[in-house]
């Protein structure tokens, strides 16, 4: 044997150092992870406590009030919040009415939505398969539409501009109809039907119904087998729904602006809003810590929830069996109750929506009240607005910045979220994968208006090499990366997950070095995923309101910070029109996703 | 043709005292086929990984050739492309975005070699594979066989020095796998290489290598022909893991005292203290008309005819045997026979679970025993060509 033995002691002492150092070389998967977390460092950590931090520390002009210099550490602003005279305004009538309305909405979608979910995944409902995919459109829109198509709808002179629908037609809507609680529960709960169908359906899907067959057997009355053996079982999935129901409440800006504002109902979201725009950084941080605070503790609530449901839940049931319900003489009242939920959540807003672009005059049924004009007129006899909406060399600036500015993020999003897949999958270094995959996901617990709270307080002033973001573009395209992250990096690290090392590690044999391999083998593998990944992300951002809402100005403007600028100028059928537009949009990317994933939302259900 | 040298070498993952390899020696001949066996979770593929370069050592060496390619302590690492190997995985790992001819000419195109060569040398291959006419096709649309040729042709068409396989052959249904087997033998005669190959089918590994290395929790417990592997196993994980139907164990702790008494008659008292247990390969024992000392009764339990031969479940004293019969031996459970063992068949074991050389001490005992090699060779082969009453064996 020519092969000299190695042996330690001959060891040269860089040895090791000039090993790791060939690996690395060869395999920079964890370099590339730990630039990463710098990134998402400073594009979702840094903001974030840089939001809180402002909770407790002296801000700019607040020198006098709390007898200390800008800077210092002071409990000024708790102690505002909180126990102030104006706590109750600010702090704890926000709070509890978020939470009145958060617990009421789960309340009403679970019981509705779960029983839709039963109708259309279990039982011979008329129309099954047309209701399983018509019931989840209202989750493809966002959910201040419904608000708008409701204000049209119900609201009454204690706001100016046209009136209302229903005062049109001779009645005047009180007040606890038009606006606050009862507005913002109906619309969120009819919001979140969709989504409370589509988690517990699939839940019931995966129910084998051998389960309740055995406990027939032995002799149990359904009522029994419903509550004994169907409900324990689909628990986790409730729990579930309800957790992220709640959480995805808390962060809800648009609903509570349009239907609040007018009563001066505030939750914490638009009390957020109203502090940031009067300029009270400090109290805008606490309410968004509270909110995130919140948003923190429901999703672990939720992961506890999760981890005890596996101990008896057995999900997967390949070959269960599904078997449909007979629902007798209830068939026909329960398919009319399934076919008005879908009527009263999805037609009759849109239509609303719809037809008040069309009329001069709200809610009157005459040939002459129709018009086209919201929409193609010119030289209309109006202060301002005097053309149609789509002669409005304004919007399709919107529009452009809305689908540069969205589009560059979503890109951008896109393909991080594969990176980050690729090194929380693939890292040999322990730490960077988990730790990578928690900070992706960090901004989902953040809801989107503190979020932005927290972009406004960091980028604001320049710090350090960084300029003042404030009013670029570069901020909405920041802020937006990283709210997309928890989407693009779950599309990202769930694709890597199901590509196994060996197309890659062939390669690597054959000498494709590490970029020449992610972009020849594990880019062009992924496409789909890739796609999808950009494709969500761009959907959500077109829908999205709240970041915008803060971060925008004119100059930076997009298709919904225009509608609501426009419900706030009153050019109420303008408005409708952007906004239909945003649906469209919306609805028709929510469809190519689907096409271009072969995936379908209400899979499952009604088959 | 490369050798392949591993001294020492370890592999950890993070836990130094749970090694998925350790302190492991292994020699690979220029042109052997050399087979790595053992059951899942034993290192076999991390072997071979770390062979290719996929996986690093953690302490050791590796060197192809006389070329340290592996060695922590000097800082060598050589990449896997840079080590002239070639790798056909478990699951092929064919590109599935890529059809058949670039996913074989990828290699070739790495090297930026002239297209003119690049179809050439890429066509000969798949010719030689037979998978010329699916050139055009994505791997998708290829059957498992054929996705294995496809994963053979991508490996060879570099031409490397060492073919390394991790159980190329366990996606194939039974006739195909037979059909590869040849393949893979003619490829190795045909390009020269050094392969390496891993699997955990015993009877893949007898057929195919040249020597065999059994490993089993990150060591390597023999190593050598298929058969002294068979015949002669170093230990008793090595006896019970090859063989099928398995090797009988009988632990003298509890054997009875009939079958003591017959040991110590014909090893010498000195081979029965050191022996823990003794390996009999159910094709050396055989039924017998003999009433003579040495023979043993047993019961007749179960017969199971399988095909070729039948394996047959005997009680003798307070132990159970398999035994192999040519054909269905026409054995009537619960009746009574008489068996016969052939004793230069017998493996011994120590406390340890080590193989004692018995050799000598049976010489001594006035049993008749020829060379211990070229006797035992008859002695396998299936147990009706073999006369146990001959003189190559002597009854217990």
């Amino acid at each position: 044997m020519s092969v000299q033995a190695s042996r330690n002691h001959s060891a040269p002492w860089y040895g090791r150092v000039l090993y790791r150092a060939k690996l690395i070389g060869q395999e920079p998967t964890s370099v590339v992870g730990l630039l990463l977390i710098l990134l998402f460092g400073w594009l979702i950590v840094v903001p974030v406590i840089s939001l809180l931090s402002d909770a407790v520390l002296v801000q700019f002009g607040d020198e006098r009030r709390t007898g200390a210099m800008t800077g210092e550490f002071t409990l000024y602003y708790l102690q505002r919040a909180l126990f102030s005279p104006i706590s109750e305004l600010f702090f704890w009538s926000p709070l509890m009415n978020t939470l009145a309305v958060a617990f009421q909405v789960i309340l009403f979608s679970l019981v509705i939505g779960g029983l839709l979910g039963w109708l259309v995944s279990r039982t011979n409902v008329f129309g099954k398969r047309w209701l399983a995919t018509l019931l989840i459109v209202p989750y493809m829109i966002p959910a201040w539409t419904f608000a708008l198509a409701w204000h049209n709808l119900f609201k009454n002179r204690s706001v100016g501009g046209q009136r209302g629908w229903v005062e049109a037609m001779g009645m005047t809507p009180p007040d606890w109809l038009a606006y606050g609680q009862i507005p913002i529960i109906v619309i969120l709960t009819l919001n979140f039907i969709p989504f409370v169908i589509l988690l517990f359906g699939n839940a019931l899907r995966n129910l084998d119904s051998q389960l309740e067959e055995s406990a027939r057997i032995l002799g149990a009355s359904p009522r029994y087998i419903a509550s004994r053996i169907v409900l324990p079982l689909m628990l986790p999935a409730l729990t579930s729904a309800s957790v992220l129901i709640f959480a995805k409440v808390l962060g809800e800006f648009g609903v509570a602006y349009v239907l609040g504002l007018p009563v001066d109902y505030n939750v914490l979201s638009t009390s957020l809003y109203r502090s940031i725009e009067s300029r009270q950084t400090g109290m805008a941080a606490v309410l968004a810590g509270t909110i995130m605070l919140l948003g923190i503790l429901s999703l672990m609530i939720d992961l506890y929830l999760i981890r005890e449901a596996k101990r008896f839940v057995t999900l997967g049931g390949k070959s269960s069996l599904k078997r449909v319900t007979a629902l007798g003489s209830w068939r026909m009242p329960a398919s009319a109750l399934a076919w008005v939920v879908f009527v009263v959540s999805v037609c009759v807003p849109l239509a609303t929506l719809f037809l008040s672009t069309l009329m001069h005059v709200p809610g009157i049924w005459q040939w002459s009240n129709f018009t086209l004009d919201y929409w193609v007129g010119q030289d209309l006899r109006t202060i301002a607005m005097r053309q149609g909406i789509l002669l409005t060399p304004e919007l399709w600036q919107v529009v452009w910045n809305t689908v540069w500015i969205v589009g560059v993020s979503a890109l951008i999003a896109g393909i991080l979220g594969l990176l980050v897949g690729y090194v929380v999958v693939r890292s040999p270094v322990k730490g960077i994968g988990p730790v990578l995959r928690q900070i992706t996901f960090f901004p989902y617990l953040v809801p989107g208006i503190a979020f932005a709270a927290a972009y406004l307080s960091l980028f604001a002033v320049p710090r350090g090499p960084i300029p003042a973001l404030y009013g670029t573009y570069l901020i909405l395209i920041l802020a937006l990366i990283a709210d997309e992250m928890p989407f693009a990096s779950r599309a990202g690290i769930s694709a890597m997950m199901q590509l196994g090392r060996d197309p890659e590690e062939a390669a690597r044999v054959a000498g494709a070095r590490w970029w020449r391999r992610l972009l020849t083998i594990i880019v062009p593998i992924q496409k789909g995923a890739l796609v999808t990944g950009i494709l969500l992300p761009f959907i959500s951002g077109i829908n999205g309101l709240s970041l915008f809402i803060i971060l925008s100005v004119p100059s930076t403007e997009v298709l919904t910070t225009y509608a609501i600028r426009l419900i706030d100028y009153h050019y109420t059928q303008a408005a409708n029109a952007v906004v239909l537009l945003i649906v469209v949009l919306a609805i028709a990317g929510t469809l190519a996703a689907q096409k271009l994933t072969r995936t379908n939302l209400a899979e499952g259900l009604g088959r | 043709m490369p050798t392949i040298t591993l001294k020492a070498a370890t592999k950890h993952y993070g836990k130094p005292d749970a090694p998925a390899i350790n302190a492991l020696d292994l020699f690979i001949e220029d042109g052997e086929f050399m087979c790595l066996l053992g059951p899942s979770g034993c290192g076999k593929t991390t072997t071979l990984r770390l062979i290719a370069g996929l996986e690093n050592l953690s302490g050791g060496s590796l060197h192809l050739d006389s070329k340290p390619v592996d060695v922590p302590d000097h800082g060598h690492f050589v990449s896997p492309d840079k080590r002239k190997l070639g790798l056909v995985f478990q699951s092929y790992a064919l590109w599935p975005h890529l059809s058949v001819r670039r996913n074989v000419e990828f290699g070739l195109r790495l090297q930026k070699k002239p297209k003119a060569e690049i179809q050439h040398a890429t066509e000969a291959v798949m010719q030689t594979l037979g998978i010329l006419d699916y050139a055009e096709r994505y791997p998708s649309e290829l059957s498992g066989g054929q996705q294995q040729r496809v994963a053979l042709a991508r490996m060879l068409v570099v031409n490397p020095g060492i073919l390394l396989m991790d159980e190329p052959l366990s996606n194939l249904d039974a006739r195909l796998r037979l059909q590869m087997r040849t393949e893979l033998q003619r490829i190795h005669q045909q390009y020269q290489s050094t392969l390496v190959f891993v699997t955990h089918d015993q009877w893949e590994a007898m057929a195919l290598a040249t020597r065999i290395a059994v490993m089993h929790e990150g060591i390597i417990q023999q190593v050598g022909t298929p058969t002294d592997i068979y015949e002669r196993p170093a230990n008793r994980f090595v006896a019970e893991f090859i063989g099928s139907p398995p090797i009988n164990m009988v632990e003298l702790d509890h054997a009875d005292a009939d079958f003591k008494q017959a040991l110590f008659q014909l090893l010498g008292e000195k081979v029965v203290q050191q022996t823990a247990a003794i390996g009999i390969r159910p094709e050396h024992i055989q039924v017998t008309n003999s009433t003579k000392a040495g023979t043993l009764g047993a019961i007749v339990l179960s017969e199971i005819p399988t095909g070729g031969q039948s394996i047959c479940e005997l009680a003798c004293g307070n132990h159970n045997l398999l035994m192999t019969t040519s054909r269905a031996s026409g054995l009537v459970p619960g009746t009574t026979v008489r068996i016969a063992i052939a004793v230069d068949a017998l493996n011994c074991f120590d406390r340890q679970g080590q193989r004692i050389s018995i050799a000598s001490e049976l010489q001594n005992s006035g049993s008749t025993l020829s060379q211990s090699g070229t006797n035992w060779q008859s002695a396998s082969l299936p147990a009706h060509n073999t006369p146990y009453h001959s003189t190559q064996s002597t009854t217990l």
